[in-house]
């Protein structure tokens, strides 16, 4: 073994080697290389949608909140907000009974078994009812000590108003059984006042009641007019789609931006790491359900499930996911389902054309004295023909014989209660996923 | 080892060469470091189990139950035959064997015997362990076939796994007869001692009906004794042909040399056609292992192609089933690769030629390492190409979706490889290595990930962990080419041991450490003082809050009549004030203290701010009693909360106290401030001086009792910094984080009685309780303390000690004035 020239074979073996572990160390650099380039790019891209102080700190955003909101009723609101609280308590029993009864407005000159109930609870109300209409609150408006950027901060005023809702749903529903409209409009107006946006929260929603409450015909026609005003300027649909989604994208900045995992009620006790280029693709995705549009309808379902479907099947495949620790696949899925949202939003949007429609009836009859025979006819009050369409474009369910008429929420009878998000195969099961509840008005 | 065993028993005995004795004794002293070896390993597997067990109280990582115990009488029936047999034929020693004086049936017969005398130990020593140790835990009995586990769909039979060993021992057996080269001998053994188990998936894949456990157990144990019965008769037969007279070489011309001649191959290829030291060896390594590293390429190629066909479909039943199995031929495959570095055919003479040339122990060591690198290098290269092309989603496959990166899969590779090699550095039996190297790969492996995971060692450590064996083999590679390795290879061994061992616990001993504890002086100054506070409240009178849900929570029934129970029970959930504290005031007034809930807590507070809302709308005698009953009860409540030594209730009690000042100052008109109840209220509300003493008192007992109350639970109370501490450290470190707590708070209590506007103590529980949060926009920030309490504070909960102390209604000069 001389030192003598290098020959072809030396250099074989040595190639054979060495070029193994190079191109290997190559991978990995390119890997990190596709790294440090992917996250560069995740600023930027925040910096479209957000100013570059909001992102940096928390303190922005407590700053932000404070000239959003108003620290003029926070006082007044929260002692508002936990004698609600206290009384609901105390009546929680009231509430489990008032959510079985979904025919509380049936016969209203019947005395209801729960009339004794919730006139006493009305009563303990009414002081706190008397400060709601001076306070007029709005739950976006008011300020509330909300400690951003740590653990236990809560984004939604919501959260402390939680109460005030069913107080309001709750008065709502005594003033119709008592036939009380200027009471129960009163009511209805404070609660549109709260901005409640939409939501699948039962005990969130008031327009279910208010469209009971219209079939039983004791608006007069100014009133039926309020109250299709007041359900036009419910919260934009698209803005409130919009809003979800930006919020939930800001409250993912430290993940964005430094893969560090927020808001799970327990942390992971395994040290995770997340490449760049699976935060990438979270934004873009995120992107892409913001540019869908229509929110409310079933189009825009449709146009969601589809987008999720899609991402359900691929994975960016991004050469720095190999640096990933410790798996390829890390879940992490901050924010509500879409579809699960869409669909929300597609419901509530019915339950207003529903409303307007039944409120549109209802003022035929005040005006010709009996009802009208289609929904066509409705066109003499002036309701869009688009108004009367359930969320798969065919008219409600109406039948009638001028003297009393039936209007359902939907084109056809399906079957409740089978509805969960998914069964979107048949006409039966997309309304059922959709609406949940079929819902017939009876006009006598 | 099997010469000296061989040559010391001849020399030793002085009975016949025939005598059976001395046979017995020669076969087992060659089996007896196998024994101890594996009877060692378990053990310490026991002990790490035991101290694991002990260390980590809040974070249980135990080692899997009598498994571990069933596996190690398998592995002796796999290294039985290859030691005994193979290593005497790969050394020549059973040539000599042969020409003595003792039958060809009788050496076999002996050396199967001696091999089941040593399973048969095993199996005394594992079951002994079992019920010394008393691991696992089934319901039916360990003895019957099919029988289910508590904790696993598999059974565990004993019988199964037994006949199980015995199959696998004579299997190694057959192999090793049939087969001179004891690396191919070990590599055939594998498929046939799964052989039952493969015939059992192809019946339940073949079979019509799906099986269960049970059948599948029966089936797997009728197969073994078959295999049994086959494997006896052609093991024998084997022996006997393979000590009888060897065939005669058949005649070929002296010119025709064997293709295969290490003579031809060393004639022609060497010495002309290269230039260099390197590349001879790594030459010679390829051409000196090709068959081993076929094979083992062949392993890592079976495991990756078993992955991409598990990443493709997504039902495991049958013959998918084996397939996960296959994966563990990588591990496998990988370890062995770092045994061939220094153990393969002929590599002692190798290394010792190299010596012999001059060649720097340097260059034979990168040579040595060359080729096993380059083929892992090749493998990770395959497989970070391959995950480039797959989707790593649940919806397409739950294998491909749970795969490791890239990067985790080379420091696994780093561990067993380096691990590996080291053993056979150390180890000088091929077959004792190539056993006792996964087994140590395996143990190194899950010790690293438990210090990552639950230690929260760091990942350059982990890398300085997997190198460190590469770096003992490195530093002893001169006084192993000089065969000199011996003793200092021990000393260096335990060097790479220990650090393996103690680096991860001296970094979680450091981080453990780095959170200050209590000075033993205060400590012993506030342990005193909270056994004097605790003994003097003895007497205990808890508040009855009436109509507080809770109470009739367990007599709520779903499915019953709610209209019936709201007729029924809707009075009891209502909060009567006087009544509440009724017991409070029988209890004579500095005798008794209280305690309340945050929950009722926020009850309580929603009632007073529903007769205040009422008072403002209707200014009536009515509103006014109702108002003053209000007052009276928290006049007497306050005093009893600030007077117990639970820190949730002294936090109460500030929340209580801000209540009562905002109600006292906006509520309650100046022509009221002498009735009985105003009185009473401001004499219920503290000075900065009383406050301090109530709180210190709480702090220091609660944290005598380590923050539970008397029944063990804990009050209330969530320290956010302990979730941000590695799993297994928790326990450790939970009673430094409650001193740095108390002491912080004792810092705030002064600085409030003080009126001190210091930072520190309100930095410090903010890292506690809110750890990772930004301090500015807290509630412990001078923004959100600069506003009103009343407005800023959490009611129903307690998210942080100390929030409220310090802050303006500590100092406000009460007023009752006029409502506008």
């Amino acid at each position: 073994m001389s030192a003598s020239p290098k020959t072809l074979r030396d250099r074989t073996m040595i190639a054979l080697a060495i070029t193994p572990p190079i191109a290997l160390l190559l991978f990995c650099i390119s890997a990190a290389a596709t790294w440090q380039a992917g996250a560069a790019k995740i600023r930027p891209m925040l910096e479209r949608s957000f100013p570059a102080e909001l992102i940096d700190s928390p303190v922005t955003q407590a700053a932000d909140y404070a000239d959003r909101t108003s620290r003029e009723h926070t006082k007044s609101s929260r002692e508002l907000a936990s004698a609600v609280d206290a009384l609901n308590e105390q009546y929680h029993l009231l509430f489990e009974v008032l959510e079985e009864h979904d025919d509380l407005f049936e016969n209203l000159d019947e005395q209801h078994p729960i009339n004794a109930y919730l006139n006493d609870y009305l009563a303990e109300a009414a002081p706190l009812l008397e400060m709601a209409k001076q306070l007029n609150p709005n739950e976006a408006s008011i300020w509330h000590a909300n400690e951003f950027g740590n653990p236990n901060s809560y984004s939604s005023g919501l959260a402390s108003l939680r109460g005030l809702p069913e107080l309001l749903r709750t008065e709502f529903r005594g003033a119709v059984r008592d036939k009380q409209t200027d009471r129960a409009m009163e009511a209805f107006r404070l609660f549109q006042g709260l901005g409640i946006g939409p939501t699948g929260q039962v005990s969130l929603r008031m327009l279910p009641l208010v469209s009971q409450s219209i079939a039983k015909g004791i608006w007069s026609e100014a009133e039926l007019d309020e109250i299709v005003q007041l359900v036009e300027t419910s919260p934009d649909l698209n803005q409130a789609w919009q809003d979800s989604i930006r919020s939930t994208k800001l409250a993912q900045i430290p993940w964005l931006l430094r893969g560090e995992v927020i808001e799970t009620w327990r942390r992971d006790p395994i040290p995770k790491t997340f490449a760049p280029s699976r935060r990438i693709e979270w934004l873009d995705r995120n992107d892409q359900f913001s540019r869908v549009g229509g929110i409310g309808t079933f189009a825009a379902i449709k146009r969601v499930m589809k987008l999720q479907e899609e991402f359900r099947r691929e994975s960016g495949s991004g050469l720095d996911l190999a640096l990933q620790i410790p798996a390829y696949n890390q879940q992490h899925s901050p924010g509500q389902s879409k579809d699960y949202l869409a669909t929300v939003y597609a419901r509530v949007a019915n339950e207003r054309r529903h409303a307007r429609t039944a409120a549109a009836v209802a003022t035929y009859k005040l005006k010709f004295n009996q009802y009208p025979a289609t929904l066509n006819d409705l066109a003499k009050v002036n309701l869009p023909a688009s108004t009367t369409l359930d969320p798969l474009g065919d008219p409600f369910q109406f039948e009638s014989d001028g003297e009393t008429c039936e209007l359902g929420n939907a084109s056809i009878w399906f079957t409740d209660g089978r509805g969960y998000s998914g069964t979107f195969g048949t006409r039966d099961g997309t309304l059922s996923a959709i609406l949940k509840q079929f819902v017939v008005l009876k006009f006598r | 080892m099997s010469t000296e065993a061989t040559l010391t028993a001849l020399t030793t005995t002085r009975h016949e060469a025939s005598s059976t004795a001395w046979f017995w004794w020669k076969e087992t002293r060659q089996l007896a470091p196998l024994v101890a070896l594996l009877a060692i390993v378990s053990l310490l597997i026991i002990v790490i189990n035991a101290i694991l067990g002990v260390a980590m109280e809040s974070f249980r990582f135990q080692l899997p139950h009598e498994v571990t115990m069933l596996v190690f009488p398998g592995l002796f029936a796999t290294g039985a035959g290859p030691l005994l047999v193979g290593q005497e034929r790969s050394l020549r020693t059973i040539d000599w064997l042969a020409l003595l004086p003792i039958s060809s049936k009788r050496l076999a017969t002996t050396k199967l015997l001696v091999g089941m005398a040593g399973l048969a130990v095993m199996w005394a020593f594992a079951l002994l362990v079992i019920t010394a140790f008393d691991l696992g835990h089934r319901d039916t009995s360990h003895w019957m076939i099919g029988g289910q586990t508590g904790y696993s769909g598999n059974p565990f039979s004993y019988p199964v796994w037994i006949s199980h060993s015995l199959f696998v021992l004579l299997a190694g057996f057959y192999v090793a007869w049939r087969i001179k080269n004891q690396f191919y001998s070990l590599i055939a053994l594998i498929p046939l001692a799964f052989s039952p188990l493969i015939a059992t998936s192809l019946v339940s894949e073949f079979s019509n009906r799906p099986m269960a456990m049970g059948p599948l157990d029966w089936i797997n144990f009728g197969f073994t004794l078959l295999g049994i019965a086959i494997v006896t008769p052609i093991t024998y037969r084997a022996a006997i042909q393979t000590l009888g007279a060897a065939e005669a070489p058949s005649v070929t011309p002296l010119l025709d040399v064997s293709p295969h001649s290490p003579a031809r191959e060393t004639n022609e290829a060497i010495p002309a056609t290269f230039g260099t030291q390197t590349a001879p060896i790594i030459w010679q390594s390829i051409h000196s292992a090709k068959g081993m590293l076929a094979i083992l390429i062949g392993m890592l190629l079976i495991s990756f192609l078993a992955a991409v066909q598990l990443a493709a479909v997504d039902r495991y039943r049958g013959i998918i089933g084996l397939l996960p199995w296959l994966l563990f031929l990588a591990p496998l495959a990988v370890c062995w690769l770092g045994i061939s570095v220094f153990k393969h055919d002929g590599a002692s003479e190798r290394v010792r030629f190299l010596a012999d040339r001059g060649v720097s122990p340097g260059k034979t060591y990168l040579a040595l390492h060359a080729v096993p690198i380059a083929i892992l290098c090749c493998s990770l290269l395959v497989y970070g190409l391959w995950n480039l092309t797959i989707v790593h989603q649940e919806s397409v496959s739950d294998f491909a979706a749970g795969l490791p990166t890239l990067v985790t899969i080379l420091m696994f590779i780093v561990w067993i490889y380096s691990i590996s090699q080291w053993v056979s550095q150390f180890v000088r039996t091929l077959i004792l290595s190539v056993i006792l190297a996964p087994i140590l790969a395996l143990i190194t492996t899950g010790w690293l990930v438990f210090a990552y995971v639950s230690l929260g060692f760091p990942i350059y450590g982990l890398v300085l962990c997997g190198l460190a064996p590469m770096l003992a083999t490195y530093v002893m590679m001169r006084r192993y080419m000089d065969t000199a390795d011996r003793p200092l290879t021990f000393v260096v061994g335990g060097g790479v041991v220990g650090l393996i061992v103690l680096l991860p616990i001296g970094f979680a001993a450091t981080h453990v450490l780095s959170v200050p504890s209590m000075d033993p002086t205060l400590r012993s100054e506030l342990i005193s003082e909270a056994q004097r506070d605790s003994t003097q409240n003895a007497r205990l009178v808890g508040v009855p809050i009436t109509g507080f849900a809770g109470d009739f929570a367990f007599r709520h029934d779903p499915l019953g009549d709610k209209m019936k129970d709201l007729q029924d029970h809707l009075g009891d959930y209502k909060l009567d004030p006087l009544k509440s504290v009724a017991p409070l005031k029988a209890g004579g007034s500095d005798q008794v203290f209280a305690r309340m809930d945050p929950w009722i807590y926020s009850r309580w507070h929603g009632s007073i701010m529903q007769t205040r809302i009422q008072w403002r709308q209707n200014q009536d005698d009515q509103a006014w009693t109702e108002l003053a009953k209000w007052l009276d009860a928290s006049a007497t409540l306050l005093p009893a909360l600030r007077r117990s030594s639970l820190l949730s209730d002294q936090e109460i009690a500030d929340r209580f106290e801000v209540l009562l000042i905002d109600t006292l100052q906006t509520d309650v008109p100046a022509e009221r401030a002498d009735e009985p109840a105003v009185q009473a209220a401001k004499q219920a509300i503290g000075t900065p001086a009383s406050r301090a003493a109530a709180r210190r008192r709480a702090v220091v007992v609660t944290w005598q009792h380590n923050f539970q109350d008397d029944r063990g639970r804990y009050l209330n109370h969530h320290l956010t910094v302990l979730e941000h501490q590695p799993p297994g450290l928790v326990g450790w470190m939970e009673p430094r984080f409650y001193d740095s707590l108390v002491t912080a708070m004792l810092e705030g209590i002064d600085a409030a009685a003080n009126r001190s506007d210091d930072l520190g103590w309100r930095w410090k529980l903010h890292q506690l309780h809110q750890t990772g949060g930004v301090f500015q926009t807290s509630r412990y920030g001078d923004d959100l303390r600069a506003a009103p309490a009343i407005e800023t504070m959490t009611v129903d909960r307690v998210n942080g000690y100390g929030q409220l102390w310090g802050r303006d209604w500590e100092y406000v000069e009460l007023q009752i004035r006029n409502q506008p």
